[in-house]
């Protein structure tokens, strides 16, 4: 979508005059010699990975429109199959025993030379990015079914006949299609992005389900904390962004030790302790697997008062001068960790672990000689039990009081890769 | 973490020369400080899962405050080590026997600056390798034998926290071994 918008952009000519509608916007005629079809056959280069002399010098792809940020071309990687972003790329427009499809409707070929002018209506001069108006949304629906129709079958990515998959479906590949790659410096630019806005509203949306906080007015003379937006694009492995983050965090150096708080400490467990932990599991045998606690420190609940200001962009219309009081911590407040971890530890002592002596985040419970050990590193929690059975009471448990991801076996922790092999660790 | 530009050159097989000295190197060309500092910080996170870079980096990361020409020599050998190394980790097998076990080691006036000793050890639960460190000793110590008796001091405060540690797993160790290489000690 986001490269028939971008096509669209620098084709089509606005009615009545002869400017392309990026010419109106950007005051500069565009240039249409790096457009190639889409869905085409491509070679990516490798010009990342470290590649020997004689190894293969590129990937087979398929091409997918432009980068909305660079000139690179964004592709589809078959052989990782994902979505990536490379300038190194060459384009095999015309495959090989394919007759060129010459039909007016095919679109990207006859764009090269000029413009249909059919489907100018009404389009406002417009952002190349993402933000698509409804109205626009119809005329570009319009547009490419019309396009599909006389495509040749063998250009068509997947089957037809399957309907609109959604983003969930589809996993990463759609999914890159529906995130913005920017990531803006402030409240006011991530406003103008509707993806960026969805993210927000995401995070506001947890806080509702957690019950974080309640809307109070504004007490006299207490400390009112600041509150940020941070915008963070999540990325996989390959580098490609897979996820728009907002969080909104409180500016917690407005704290004033002994007044809005006394106690500051993560739980962190020394490296040392998790190898332990880990020659320990191969000793007694046991297969040891990881979680993570989603928004973590949203979990963690307050002892103290503390009043934040209401977040950028998303103040209350009917009470604009009312603060938050905060029922739990949030990020960037100076207790934020401590809440978490004094509320996990009351969650497992409560359910009969003891907490070790000499490492605080070490959690072991004992039924009948058979162990089940929990080693806490924040937001990241390993364990693992004598008993499958124990494991999976476990893991339930912690699912019904906190929201987790990723429960699984170990694999990577703190930058270390664990292997687990039948009767052995690896780790590197 | 190698992308300190063109590290994907040479490769050695080990991580420096066998008897280098480094030295404060004052009349060296100075080089960026802040790259040094970033190196040296990379290299310290990998000693997490990397024991037999310990000793090397440790000697690197004293000279963050004046790195000059020949300390980044050092470092980028270390890094090309590493760069051929890069799948060596460290395996973790079950074994009849817990036996904690330590060796310690060290040098005597290893630091060619001020003279003062550096000890490293490492500590082994049956045969699965735990913790390792290396350190340079706070004290001029005069002799071989006083710099290894500070060496196996402090390994066994390691050892005794190990063992503490152990306990909440309820394996318990009734005899700690530290091996350590004292000579000098003997012949007293």
């Amino acid at each position: 979508m986001n490269t028939a918008c971008h096509i669209h952009n620098r084709v089509t000519l606005r009615i009545g005059t002869t400017t392309t509608l990026y010419e109106l916007w950007k005051g500069r005629k565009p240039t249409v010699k790096y457009f190639h079809m889409f869905g085409s056959k491509c070679y990516i280069l490798f010009d990342r990975d470290y590649r020997r002399k004689m190894d293969l010098k590129s990937d087979e792809g398929i091409f997918l429109g432009y980068s909305t940020n660079s000139r690179a071309y964004r592709v589809f990687n078959s052989k990782t199959e994902t979505v990536m972003e490379s300038i190194n790329v060459v384009i095999d427009d015309v495959p090989k025993g394919r007759v060129p499809y010459v039909d007016a409707d095919v679109v990207t070929p006859a764009l090269e030379t000029n413009a249909p002018t059919q489907v100018i209506e009404s389009e406002p001069e417009k952002d190349e990015n993402e933000d698509i108006e409804p109205d626009q949304m119809s005329t570009k629906k319009g547009l490419s079914t019309r396009v599909q129709k006389n495509h040749p079958l063998d250009l068509v990515i997947r089957n037809p006949d399957e309907g609109v998959t959604t983003k969930r479906s589809v996993g990463v590949i759609a999914n890159s299609c529906f995130v913005s790659k920017i990531e803006p410096k402030n409240v006011k630019e991530a406003l103008t992005d509707e993806f960026w806005i969805e993210a927000m509203q995401e995070e506001l949306n947890q806080f509702k389900r957690s019950e974080v906080w309640d809307l109070v007015p504004r007490p006299e003379g207490v400390n009112v904390i600041g509150t940020k937006w941070i915008f963070k694009n999540k990325s996989d492995e390959h580098g490609t962004v897979t996820r728009n983050k907002a969080r909104l965090v409180a500016q917690g150096y407005t704290q004033i030790e002994g007044l809005d708080f006394d106690e500051t400490f993560a739980p962190v467990a020394r490296l040392e302790s998790i190898r332990l932990l880990l020659g320990v599991s191969c000793i007694l045998k046991f297969k040891l697997f990881q979680m993570d606690v989603k928004s973590v420190f949203l979990n963690g609940y307050l002892n103290e008062e503390v009043y934040v200001e209401q977040p950028k962009g998303f103040i209350d219309p009917s009470f604009p001068n009312h603060v938050y009081r905060l029922k739990k911590a949030l990020y960037g407040l100076k207790q934020a960790p401590r809440a978490w971890y004094e509320r996990l530890t009351q969650f497992l002592v409560g359910q009969g672990y003891k907490k070790g002596g000499t490492n605080k985040t070490l959690f072991v419970k004992n039924d009948n000689g058979r162990l089940m050990i929990a080693q806490i590193y924040v937001d990241d929690i390993v364990f693992g039990g004598m008993s499958n059975r124990m494991v999976q009471h476990f893991i339930q448990q912690m699912q019904f009081e906190f929201e987790m991801s990723l429960v699984g076996e170990l694999t990577y922790f703190l930058g270390l890769q664990v292997k687990q092999m039948e009767d052995t660790i690896f780790i590197s | 973490m190698k992308k300190f530009g063109l590290d994907n050159g040479g490769h050695k097989r080990t991580p420096a020369a066998a008897h280098l000295k480094l030295t404060k190197d004052e009349s060296g060309i100075s080089i960026d400080q802040s790259m040094y500092k970033s190196m040296i910080g990379s290299l310290l996170y990998l000693t997490a899962s990397r024991p037999y870079i310990i000793f090397d980096v440790g000697v690197c990361a004293r000279y963050q405050a004046d790195p000059k020409m020949s300390h980044l020599t050092q470092v980028k050998r270390i890094l090309k080590y590493i760069n051929s190394a890069s799948d060596y980790g460290i395996l973790y097998s079950s074994y009849e026997n817990s036996k904690q076990i330590g060796y310690c080691d060290a040098d005597w006036a290893g630091s060619a600056d001020d003279r003062k000793s550096t000890y490293g050890g490492c500590f082994f639960l049956g045969n699965n390798l735990i913790s390792w460190f290396s350190k340079k000793q706070n004290c001029v110590s005069l002799s071989t034998a006083e710099a290894e008796y500070i060496a196996a001091g402090s390994n066994c405060s390691q050892l005794v926290w190990m063992k503490q540690m152990l306990k909440e797993y309820n394996v318990e160790q009734d005899v700690l071994t530290l091996y350590c290489d004292n000579l000098s000690a003997i012949n007293i």
